[in-house]
């Protein structure tokens, strides 16, 4: 597997909205997400955002088992210009947030409850 | 990047003085330089692999990370990278994740920032070892000695972070007398910093004993 590509980032979902949010069901399927997740034009970020999910998942996976951490519970990424932060529930959904802004731990964990 | 173990170690004493820092592993791409996790060196190695393919599989797609932080159930992972180095600290869920993300920053900030040493002095790099209270060696020392009543002063002020004053009192006056040469009102500062870090060794927690340790160099060489 591959990181999702930082290509469309700059012009993607954050610039039209500061604050991007997804829900995705236990089939990883959208339950619910802000507007812009739907327009045609930020559909391929969309799914690079929900493949990251499952991408970063894989690796806390790894994690957990190598260093006895228990289940993974979230995981939160910071790079320029850009947070992204993904909540996995135990039911198998996952709480998505994306946001300009890099913000505490503690304020992701809320946003994204 | 060249990471000498008292340079290391400085910079590592201020990461630990926060509660709730369970361990960490400092690398160059895949390289452990350092750790002090509770697991094998091998598991270690493993696990710095895993951290490195994960941060460079986004700097492959030109999506360089600054940080990763992940939730466990019985722990939180913060990952800092800086070109090539990576920092992993392992946590409590209690601890202040955000505070404890900003000194680590500074920390692999600082390390960047260290000069090469000559090849005349240099200390050979770490290697998956953990930073063990040694004395620096400064060029310029201080006065050659050192007044009891201060050194006591600088070691009863870090005891007291994890054990009482007068435990404090009571190891300061044990290793004081098991010196040969009688202490009066001044020790030889070599003696000083052999006794202070003699001390601080009883502290049973290897990280706050680092930590400590680190700061007493610090503050006995300022």
């Amino acid at each position: 597997m591959e990181a999702a590509s930082g290509h469309a980032m700059s012009q993607g979902l954050l610039s039209v909205k500061e604050t991007i949010r997804i829900r995705l069901g236990p089939n990883k399927e959208i339950a619910s997400a802000c507007a812009p997740v739907f327009e045609q034009a930020h559909q391929e970020e969309a799914r690079m955002v929900i493949y990251e999910a499952g991408y970063l998942k894989d690796y806390l996976d790894e994690f957990s088992s190598l260093l006895m951490t228990g289940s993974p519970e979230f995981v939160s990424i910071t790079e320029a210009g850009r947070q992204s932060s993904y909540r996995y529930a135990r039911n198998g959904e996952t709480a998505i947030l994306l946001t300009l802004a890099h913000q505490g731990v503690d304020q992701i964990l809320s946003d994204l409850s | 990047m060249a990471v000498t173990p008292d340079a290391l170690r400085k910079n590592l004493a201020d990461l630990y003085s926060h509660a709730g820092v369970s361990g960490s592993c400092l690398q160059t791409g895949s390289l452990v330089m350092n750790h002090d996790l509770p697991y094998s060196d091998e598991r270690v190695a493993n696990f710095a692999a895993r951290v490195n393919h994960l941060v460079s599989g986004y700097e492959s797609v030109d999506r360089p990370l600054w940080q990763i932080c992940a939730g466990f159930e019985n722990f939180r992972l913060l990952i800092l990278s800086r070109g090539s180095t990576r920092l992993s600290v392992l946590l409590t869920p209690a601890a202040e994740v955000d505070l404890v993300a900003a000194r680590a920053t500074r920390l692999l900030m600082e390390l960047e920032m260290l000069p090469t040493p000559t090849s005349a002095t240099a200390a050979p790099p770490v290697l998956a070892s953990k930073p063990e209270a040694q004395p620096i060696q400064r060029e310029a020392e201080g006065p050659p000695m050192m007044k009891r009543a201060e050194f006591e002063k600088i070691v009863t002020g870090l005891l007291s972070r994890v054990t009482g004053q007068a435990q404090a009192a009571k190891l300061i006056q044990r290793a004081m007398s098991k010196e040969t040469t009688p202490i009066n009102g001044e020790l030889k500062r070599d003696d000083a910093r052999r006794i202070g870090l003699a001390i601080l060794d009883y502290v049973p927690n290897r990280g706050k004993r680092d930590a400590l340790s680190s700061e007493f160099l610090n503050t006995f060489d300022s």
